[in-house]
């Protein structure tokens, strides 16, 4: 019983009646709970079966809350991954969906687990107000048997029908011994210093995502911090750049003297390149009337080629497997690959057109012109300089001389004879120099 | 209680006419006589014992783990130095003993976990007397597991590019990736496992922290104990909490499992594409986790003086779940080599018969011999209550699911679609020490915990004791008291409360 | 709960009466029954297709095989779960469920019947070389599909005959071992007995699951000859279980409110109960989910064709059913403790499930009545409702109904003589 005039004594925490076995333990607590008190609680080594009805105590909300979480968990699992795989930055893997459910239940299933059980863990914490490293009833010496084989009742003077006679004699029937517990006279409270240092530590954790967000906002000329180099400065020599290596400093080295790079051999200009031999660029130095300069593409073809039955056969057998994928078999723009793109619209996607040949435009070109397209490319068409070799090339452009020459004969020039040697099938499509019709 | 015994005409007390196995009684959990003092005396007798008189036999054992941690340390600082290709691994067999490994020791993990969950949720009492070492075998294991994919990516240094963290370039991880899935499975269940085996712990540190003599031990385990009470308003959320957590956990080990087969499964290699991985995984797994459990306790048991409280019943029903969880396995195998024929694909045709005839025939057929036909010993009673022979066993089993492993890996990997990928691997002294010493880090860590930790779940034990019920047996008897009045529930036959 | 716990008296339990409703439940089933089978020979039964390469009987009858493999699938999915349950209660010498494993006993009595029906739906007509469900049978489709005709060996008549006498030989035997040593326990109370099956039960569990599995093989998974999955036994069996668990929960809700089980079957029970219910439609949606991930994400096309027909065009409602339905919804459903230790609520979900896994062996199975007709893409043509879906299930739970009640007949509506019974009625859940 306190004696609240004394300033050295302090109110007693409370009574705590021991038992040593599991009956009297509830006997006592449904007398406590049956006298109306309302600060106080049993101990006891192990979860006692009953104890909660005993003591009235009430189911506890942890598992709502648990199910809340669990909840957030599927949302935050499957939307986190939405929005980074989807969304944030789309990521392409082999042309397949960008957004398939499937595949992200595992990790959406173990984000819910994972938020379900944190939540239950530090809830079942936080409702109990754990930690809790200062409480009066660890000073009391009796007090340690509790954990370990002893039961407790213990009522605290706070409650409002505390009375220490009746108290003790409600707690003594079946009990062991019943003992008072001391108030807890150390300060219950945190360190002063505590709180210092706990502000100073926050503040000082402020200050990597303070740098991060300078760094997103600020601009630097200096390059960036690199912490793992691996392999992002390599001792090799870069073109356009200097080099210690060579006396001179420089990087980019001429050829070895004696020697010609592959690919590099100017024997013949109007072989290699489509050029007239005496000019070193198409646009030649000559200027025609309008003022525009004159092209010096070769407009035959080079001095070191025969055009004969042999050389078109070559070149209509390169063209076959080179060109009349896309620009047909007939060089009117409609191989297979050009008319797969029409079916599927491809012309959205920045395709161009492969071009017809046989129109004016490319009969227009000299054959040098031809020649340049066939090696380095045109628009979106890719250079086969590469693949095919030069005099083949040649033999290309010379194939389609002879489709264009072939496609523009007008049929109904030809001689009778000439014209009832075509084979049956074309004799309708075309038209003879007596026939009407056709075309 | 009084029930009309149905049986009473038979004649003869409870456990005189049938013996040991009579099925109107349930054996005691907790034998010998035993009551909650010397139960608490005797588990949190083992780490009060003072460091300087620590046992010869634990300095040992920690000697010897610690030398192989110490070459886990080397092998490790080697490869991280020089490189991935220290390992075996090769064209095509890019996965070889690190991902075996990874394998191996999740699955270990997974028997802490379905003892702490799943048989506590099936109310099987016994599990009280390993849930405790089995939860932190189970954490251990997984420490060693994520180890090896730690490492095995090349550049660990930048291995928290797994993590979805922002980065300078916003790229993310691809989730669509079992290998990503993995990464989350894992440590999933690593945190869960963790936060588990923490809580279940915390009435015991405080049991301790209250029995502490010495101040160092009263600060520490008072700390981690978070100043628990035993106040049974506590023990409300508390009990609330952990059967959450066992529901929880109990998906949780199916999924990480699962996750880990859909690694093999959802690729379209012969032999590893097909549906059963997922549950055929999970039950190996455990068939491994409660081999290991028995391989530790068996010892433990005899030399921390608990065969009262892990009893022979105890390893009794092991072995069962063992053999049960074999035969799963063994389920497994003649479902993939059945549908192997019935699907008619030819390369998964090969693919088994090179398994059981190719060159890695040998790897295949210590993993039948291990899993599928040492354990059938185990329908015999006396071989499972025999110490001798459950030790073998439980070591067999543990290296048939490590074959088991490497067989599924390697031959499926050696010998996929292209003869001209062909290739056979073999492990350098790197893949072998790196494995050797991961078992250093295991039994480093168990070692530890067996010196300061409290073993056995105390206050679970005296839940299932019969003292621990209104109406049986009353008194709790004092330690000073020898022979207590009254003690009708102590006797060896005693009946369990009726959780059922 | 200290309460004083007595065995109820024999007379107390005893069901009785059960013959009017086993008959009207056979009269029922068999209407049911000729219905289906009328109706498939009616006008109604729509057109009939040119047979000759690939049935020997009108379209009709095909949907009329196919309706009735669903509801058999159905009826001996819950008989099944039923032996499974009692073997292993008697495996894990489980306490809690004493008190309803009798109710477990009962349901395997529909084996009988539908061993007749499953002979004379799936065995006879492949012996006479009828295709109308299994294109297997038709030996010109199997000579036309190679990865057919290499399964020979196994899917051929004669041999299905020796399996499905094995399988109905291991289950009918398997329930009356476990049942008839049950019931004599009643009589005799020797806990002997109880050791006795025990100790089958090990054996027992092995040969069940191999059994099951290699029966789900030969009625459902060779509906479509091409496709292949390890994982259908177990599939098939999360959802025999499933089903049979609901079973069980109206079973005994009946038996209590009949008298039988007052006071014995308590809440605890059903919470149990209700668990396994919902452990096995998490287990059942784990497993459907391993299926259907490995093969979507491998992407095979002699294994995705499977789930092409179910989840594209006018199957995907059903798909989207199933896994809202048969999945999520009970799952967020059965998780609470409230649902699970009250009754009606349990009773609710319990017949959900039931009709829901009804919904499951549909989707296994219709979408094979359209594969391999000649211009009918499964996905286009949708789930073939008819009126002989409602009638053959009706006709089948009928027979094994009558069965079920006929053996409940004049018994102990629970194990009285079992010696774990009063801790059966003790028990209390968390």
């Amino acid at each position: 019983m306190a004696d609240s005039k004394s300033a050295t004594t302090t109110t007693p925490y409370g009574l705590v009646g021991l038992y040593t076995n599991v009956d009297d333990l509830l006997a006592a607590a449904r007398r406590v709970r049956d006298a109306g008190f309302t600060k106080w609680d049993s101990h006891t080594p192990f979860p006692v079966h009953g104890i909660d009805p005993a003591m009235g105590i009430k189911r506890t909300i942890l598992p709502w809350i648990t199910l809340v979480m669990g909840l957030t968990g599927v949302v935050v699992g499957i939307v986190g991954q939405w929005w980074v795989n989807a969304h944030g930055y789309a990521f392409q893997i082999s042309g397949k969906p960008i957004w398939s459910l499937p595949a992200n239940i595992p990790v959406a299933f173990e984000v819910t687990i994972a938020f379900s059980a944190f939540t239950t863990f530090f809830g079942m914490l936080a409702i109990n107000r754990l930690p809790r490293l200062s409480h009066p009833l660890h000073r009391l010496t009796a007090f340690n048997r509790v954990t370990s084989d002893r039961f407790a009742v213990v009522i605290e003077t706070a409650d409002p029908r505390f009375d220490a006679g009746q108290v003790k004699r409600l707690l003594a029937t079946g009990a062991e011994s019943v003992v008072e517990c001391p108030a807890d006279p150390t300060h219950a409270g945190l360190p002063g210093w505590f709180h210092g240092v706990a502000a100073i530590a926050t503040c000082l954790t402020l200050i990597p995502l303070a740098m991060a967000y300078r760094g997103r906002q600020a601009t630097s000329e200096k390059p960036r911090y690199v912490v793992w180099t691996d392999m992002s400065f390599q001792r090799k020599a870069k073109p356009q750049r200097a080099s210690e290596l060579f006396q001179d400093g420089r990087a980019a080295r001429k050829p070895v003297p004696g020697t010609i790079a592959v690919g590099q051999i100017i024997d013949d200009q109007e072989l290699r390149f489509g050029v007239e031999a005496d000019e070193i660029s198409p646009v030649g130095t000559e200027v025609g009337p309008n003022g525009v300069p004159l092209s010096q593409w070769l407009t035959g073809f080079p001095a070191a080629i025969t055009v004969d039955d042999a050389f078109l056969d070559r070149g209509e057998q390169r063209f076959d497997i080179y060109c009349s994928v896309c620009h047909g078999v007939r060089a009117d723009g409609l191989g297979s690959v050009a008319l797969r793109a029409k079916d599927i619209r491809a012309t959205r996607w920045g395709w161009v057109d492969p071009k017809n040949l046989l129109a004016s435009v490319t009969v227009a070109r000299s054959n040098g012109e031809l020649f340049h397209i066939a090696s380095h490319g045109i628009s979106t068409m890719k250079g086969y300089a590469s693949q095919i070799s030069t005099v083949d090339r040649w033999a290309i452009v010379a194939w389609v001389r002879a489709l264009q020459n072939s496609q523009a004969i007008d049929s109904r020039g030809a001689p009778q004879a000439e014209y009832n040697d075509l084979p049956p099938e074309l004799l309708g499509t075309v038209q003879g120099p007596q026939t009407e019709g056709g075309r | 209680m009084a029930i009309t015994d149905p049986t009473a005409h038979l004649g003869g007390p409870p456990g005189g006419f049938i013996g040991a196995q009579d099925p109107r009684v349930r054996p005691a959990l907790v034998e010998g006589d035993n009551n909650f003092t010397t139960v608490t005396d005797m588990v949190a007798g083992i780490p009060e014992q003072p460091v300087e008189k620590t046992d010869k036999l634990w300095i040992g054992l920690f000697l010897i783990s610690l030398a192989m941690l110490g070459l886990l340390g080397v092998c490790l600082a080697y490869l991280i130095h020089t490189g991935v290709g220290v390992w075996g691994n090769n064209n095509p067999v890019f996965w070889g003993w690190p991902i075996v490994n990874f394998v191996f020791w999740v699955g270990i993990g997974h028997a802490g976990t379905l003892i702490s969950a799943v048989l506590y949720l099936t109310r099987q009492h016994w599990r009280t007397a390993v849930n405790r070492s089995a939860e932190a075998m189970t954490i251990f294991a997984v420490i060693c597991a994520g180890m090896f994919p730690g490492v095995h990516v090349g550049r660990i240094w930048v291995a928290y590019w797994l993590a979805p963290v922002p980065n300078q370039m916003s790229m993310w991880q691809n989730f669509r990736s079992p290998l990503l899935w993995d990464v989350f499975a894992v440590s999933t269940y690593f945190s869960v496992s963790l936060v588990f085996w923490y809580m279940g712990m915390i009435p015991d540190l405080a049991t301790l922290r209250d029995r502490a003599t010495n101040k160092w031990r009263r600060i520490s385990y008072g700390a981690l104990s978070m100043g628990w009470t035993g106040s049974s308003r506590h023990w409300h959320v508390y009990e609330r909490a952990y059967l959450i957590l066992a529901a929880l956990a109990t998906p949780l080990v199916f999924s990480v499992h699962s996750v880990v087969s859909f690694d093999f499964a959802v690729s379209q290699v012969p032999g590893w594409h097909t549906t059963i991985f997922p549950p055929y995984f999970v039950a190996g797994a455990i068939f491994s986790g409660f081999a290991m459990v028995l391989t530790l306790m068996i010892p433990a048991r005899k030399w921390f003086n608990l065969g009262h409280i892990i009893t022979l019943n105890h390893i009794d029903v092991m072995c069962r779940i063992l053999m049960a969880t074999g035969m799963m396995v063994g389920y497994g195998y003649s479902m993939e080599f059945f549908m192997a024929w019935y699907g008619g694909v030819q390369v998964e045709q090969f693919a088994f018969v090179n398994r059981a005839f190719g060159n890695y025939a040998w790897a295949y057929w210590i993993m039948i011999t291990c899993n599928v036909l040492i354990p059938q010993l185990f329908w015999s009673r006396r071989m499972r209550r025999n110490l001798a022979v459950v030790f073998v066993i439980s070591i067999t089993t543990n290296i048939g699911m490590w074959f088991e492993r490497f067989v599924i890996v390697v031959t499926s990997l050696s010998r996929d679609y292209l003869p001209s990928s062909w290739a056979y691997f073999s492990p350098t002294w790197v893949d072998v020490c790196t494995f050797i010493g991961s078992f250093g880090l295991f039994l480093t860590l168990f070692l530890l915990f067996i010196r300061f930790l409290p073993f056995v779940a105390m206050s679970e034990v005296k839940i299932v004791m019969p003292a621990a019920h209104a109406g049986h047996g009353g008194h709790v008897k004092d330690r000073h008291d020898a022979h207590g009045h009254g003690d009708h529930g102590h006797s060896k036959h005693a009946e369990v409360p009726h959780h059922g | 709960m200290q309460a004083h716990v007595s065995i109820p008296a024999r007379e107390q339990v005893m069901l009785r009466g059960l013959a009017k409703p086993a008959t009207l439940a056979l009269v029922v089933g068999v209407i049911g029954l000729i219905a289906t089978v009328g109706y498939a020979y009616s006008p109604m039964a729509g057109e009939w297709i040119d047979s000759s390469k690939y049935a020997l009987a009108p379209f009709g009858t095909a949907n009329m095989g196919h309706s009735l493999l669903v509801a058999i699938l159905w009826a001996l999915g819950i008989c099944l779960g039923g032996l499974f349950f009692v073997i292993l209660q008697h495996l894990t010498s489980a306490g809690w469920s004493v008190v309803v494993r009798r109710v477990g006993e009962g349901v395997t009595a529909g084996l009988v019947p539908l061993f007749f029906l499953v002979l004379g739906v799936v065995v006879v007509p492949v012996l006479m070389g009828s295709s109308y469900i299994y294109d297997w049978a038709d030996p010109v489709y199997a000579h036309d599909h190679p990865l057919v005709e290499h399964k020979h060996p196994y899917l051929n008549g004669p041999f299905l005959l020796v399996r499905v006498l094995l399988y109905f030989a291991i289950w009918i035997g398997m329930a009356r071992f476990f049942t008839q040593h049950s019931l004599a326990q009643d009589e005799d109370q020797d806990p002997r007995r109880t050791l006795k099956m025990q100790g089958a039960s090990g054996v027992a569990m092995v040969v069940f699951a191999l059994s099951l599995t290699f029966a789900s093989f030969d009625l459902s998974l060779c509906l479509n000859p091409e496709w292949f999955s390890t994982i259908y036994g177990v599939y098939f069996f999360a959802g025999a279980c499933m089903s049979f668990y609901a079973v069980l929960v109206l079973l005994s809700v009946c038996f209590e409110k009949r008298g039988q089980l007052q006071g014995v079957v308590t809440v605890e029970h059903f919470h149990d109960i209700g668990k396994f219910l919902f452990a096995f439609v998490f287990f059942w949606s784990y497993v459907a989910f391993s299926q259907f991930m490995i093969y979507w994400y491998g992407d095979i096309p002699e294994e995705t064709g499977w789930f092409h027909y179910r989840m594209w065009g006018e199957w995907s409602g059903v798909a989207i059913a199933l896994t809202a339905g048969h999945f999520l919804i009970p799952m967020l459903g059965l998780i609470s403790r409230h649902v699970k230790r009250n009754r009606a609520a349990l009773s609710f979900w319990a017949v959900y499930c039931l009709v829901f896994h009804y919904i499951d062996v549909y989707w296994n199975v219709m979408p094979e009545l359209h594969n391999g007709v000649p211009g009918q893409d499964p996905a286009l043509v949708g789930p073939p409702w008819s009126p002989m879906d409602l009638t053959a299930l009706v006709g089948v739970a009928g027979v094994v109904l009558f069965a079920i009640l006929k053996r409940f007949d004049n018994k102990p509506a629970l194990a009285i003589g079992d010696p774990r019974l009063g801790e059966s009625m003790k028990f209390e859940n968390f």
